[in-house]
Formats: C-alpha cells, structure tokens, sequence
C-alpha cells in the first residue's frame, strides 16, 4: 500500500482533522513536534486534499512503490554500475581461463590436453558442473587404460588443474636362479643382512673388489646340495681420500638503498618489465597484485646491490671446507649409509685458493648380485 | 478480502467498542465526531453520544468509523 506523509502547522490541526473527517480523507498514522502536525494517508487519497482545500499542507514523506521509483531514480548509475558489476562478477566466476596440466611427461601432457578439448575443458568456456568433471575424468580414464593410472581435475578460482598419474607397466624381472653377492669395493666388513645364500664373510673380515660376499651355492660336507640366487646386503667401511678447494675470498651483494618501482605484466610465462631499470646490478622482490584471464600484474622493488669481495677468515674456510665435503659425500651416500670417520689429512695454501686433502672412512653397501 | 472480511465480521460481532487503556482510547465503529481538541473527543454511535474529556488528546488514527487517540483520560459520558 502506498502512503504519503504530509504535515501542516501544529494550530491547524484540529481543523485540519475534522475537515479531513468530514470529506473522508483519512488518517493513519501521525505524529507532531513543536512546530508541525505529522499525519499519514493514503497515496490515492490526495485528491481529496483539495477537497479539504488545505493548501498549506505540505507532502514530506512518501513509502510503497512511489518511494522506490524515487529512490531508483537518484541512485540510477549506481544500481545499473551495480547490477552489470554483479553479471561481470557472476560470468567471470564461471568461466575458465587457463587449463593447465601438471605433469612431466610432454607426451602425456598432449594427449591429456587434446582428449580434455575434445570433452570440452579448454580455455575461454564455461565451467562444467562437479558431475560433468567427473563423468569426462572416467571417460578420459577409459579412453586410455593403458597410459593413465589416475586423473584429477581441480577448479581453482577461474582455471583448472588438471593432475595426472602415468600407469607404468614394469616388465617382470628375469628371475635370476643363481647368483652370488660380491664385492664390488675394498673393505672392511662391518653388517651382514642376507636372507638367501651363505655368507661366506663375516663382520671385520677385510674383502677386495670381485670376493665372494654370499655365495648362492648351499654345500653340504664338500658336496653342492642346492643353488640358489643369494639375496642380501653387505655394509663395509670403505676409504676414500678426497681433495675440497676452498677459494679466499667469497662475492657478496650489498644493498645500497636506492630502490626503483616497477611493473610486471607475465603472460604465457614471459614477464615483461613496464619500465627499463636503470640501475646495473639489482636484486627483485614481487608483489602479485591480481590476475586477469591469462596475464598476471605484479608489483616489483628493484634493489641496487654492489657486488663486493670479502676474505673469508680462517675459520670460515675450514667451515666451507668442512661444509663443501659433507655435501660431496651426502651426495654419493644411500639410505643407511654415513660417514664414520673423516679427518684432516693435508692443507695446501694455493695463490687463490685453500686446498684441503681429507681422509673419509665411510659405510657403504658393498655387495651386488652377479649371476654364474 | 472475501476470507478477511469474514474473518473480521467473526471477531468484531459486537455493534461497537470502546476501550481506554493507561494513555490511550480507541472507539470503533462510532457514526460522526462532535467535537475534536485536546481537552475533548465527543463522538456519536448509533444509540447514544460519547464524551471524553481529558489532557493533550492526539490523533493518532482516524478513519471512516474508527479513532485511536493518546492522551489522559480524565471524565467520560454516555448520553442517550
């Protein structure tokens, strides 16, 4: 229902009243302050206003629909900014920009690509549904039962992630019948772990490259009683003389303070910088600012560094050195495989650098199955 | 309306009503008013005229056959 609010000066309105009474103007709400009689009709009911021919009544307040026609009419560019804001915001959470698929293999990556086009997961269209997803997630998997083993697409803001497990057919090993666990290094016996076969070493035994660790040949009184493949590892302490070259002196970047803002737009993987820098040698910190479609914007601090040289004193050397041979071996050693021992055996001064000659005594897994 | 009219007539079977709450009086179904001011409300009903008379009487309702006004009420009377 449509209402108007009109007021007239508060001396007026007992007159007012039985006016509005007598010509059937009626009253639904009123209210009054110090100077002013509030009082509430109905919108249709204007007319009979003139009819109470008070012209000093003023219209101050209006509700129902003309109120919003007025409102609608105030705020137009708003509500229209709004509501094309909200169908922008509505379309572009439903629509897909980027379709990537993460996997290492080129080829899997191509042939997943051209079978989700063909399902219609590709750049620039609409989302599918949870259960469309997965229906072309089986159908995909049915497709190829033979090059892949799992798939998964996954809705991130406006792209997907495609995740894809590659099935691998291993062929089943030749199954050796007799073999032997030999030394494939100099050393000293220091663990035994066999479940086929008979050793014929036992801990702190010293053995040579090509010795017979376990033997696949089970003897009975002088007499082979069966062969099998001996199956088993044999740890040893192995040593190594290894030379680690220190230079004197390290390069070090030092930030001057001078700072230089730009730009960074990357699309497709390239990034393109808005502004030439010119400062020579910089570090770069970025700040994403947002995404649109394919293209990443991001804000970028270019800080001025000096390269300088620094002498390492001597402790620090011997702490590269010590460092530099740690990762060395760490990067030969298996499971369960460390360093037992490692010492200083020799230190050269060179004109730029510090060579240091270490003596490393390491446990290593020395046995491998060779077949006879 | 058919249902709300029925409805209406269901619950105001009576031919009029008066009632005088703490700061407030509503009469329904009254014929004319007589007199409107802030002393006094004097209304006509079918069979007899009502006067009220009290302090700072405000309109806050006035329709065809229906009053709501707050104020003190003080002295009423029924004439026939």
């Amino acid at each position: 229902m449509n209402y108007l609010w009109l007021k007239v000066k508060l001396s007026e309105k007992n007159r007012l009243l039985l006016k509005c009474y007598k010509n059937k103007l009626f009253i639904y709400d009123s209210n009054e302050d110090q100077k002013y009689f509030y009082f509430k009709i109905k919108s249709e009911d204007q007319k009979l206003l003139k009819k109470v021919s008070y012209s000093k009544v003023k219209v101050v307040d209006e509700t129902g629909i003309p109120k919003i026609k007025k409102y609608f009419k105030k705020y137009f560019i708003f509500i229209v900014s709004l509501i094309i804001g909200l169908i922008i915001f509505v379309l572009l959470t439903h629509v897909i920009v980027n379709v990537s698929i993460v996997h290492s293999n080129k080829e899997i990556r191509d042939l997943l690509s051209v079978a989700l086009e063909k399902k219609g997961i590709k750049k620039n269209t609409w989302k599918k549904s949870f259960k469309e997803i997965e229906e072309i997630k089986e159908s995909i998997l049915n497709e190829y039962p033979t090059k892949l083993e799992w798939l998964e697409i996954e809705v991130k803001g406006m792209n997907y992630i495609v995740r894809v497990e590659e099935r691998k057919i291993h062929e089943k090993e030749s199954v050796k019948t007799s073999c032997n666990i030999v030394a494939i290094k100099d050393g000293l016996v220091k663990k035994l772990i066999y479940s086929k076969g008979e050793a014929l070493v036992k801990t702190n035994d010293y053995v040579k490259k090509g010795d017979i660790l376990i033997s696949g040949t089970l003897m009975k009184d002088e007499e082979v009683k069966s062969v099998v493949c001996a199956t088993g590892k044999v740890y040893a302490e192995v040593w190594y003389k290894a030379t680690i070259k220190v230079p004197l002196v390290r390069e070090e970047n030092i930030l001057t303070g001078k700072v230089r803002y730009n730009l960074k737009v990357k699309n497709n993987n390239y990034d393109n910088l808005i502004f030439r820098c010119s400062l020579k040698d910089y570090n770069i910190e970025t700040y994403p600012l947002f995404k649109l479609f394919n293209t990443s914007f991001s804000f970028v601090k270019e800080k001025e560094i000096i390269k300088k040289e620094i002498a390492y004193t001597d402790e620090e050397l011997n702490n590269e050195a010590e460092r530099l041979v740690n990762e060395k071996v760490s990067q030969i050693l298996s499971d369960n495989e460390y360093i037992i021992n490692k010492k200083v055996l020799q230190t050269n001064k060179l004109e730029n650098s510090l060579e240091v000659v270490y003596f490393l005594a390491l446990l290593e897994q020395i046995g491998e199955q060779q077949s006879f | 309306m058919h249902l709300y009219k029925n409805i209406k007539s269901f619950l105001m079977d009576q031919e009029y009503f008066i009632d005088i709450y703490d700061k407030y009086l509503h009469v329904y179904e009254f014929i004319d008013i007589l007199v409107l001011n802030e002393e006094e409300i004097s209304l006509q009903l079918e069979k007899f005229k009502l006067i009220v008379k009290g302090s700072d009487f405000r309109i806050l309702k006035l329709t065809k056959n229906e009053i709501l006004a707050s104020g003190k009420v003080l002295e009423m009377r029924f004439i026939s």
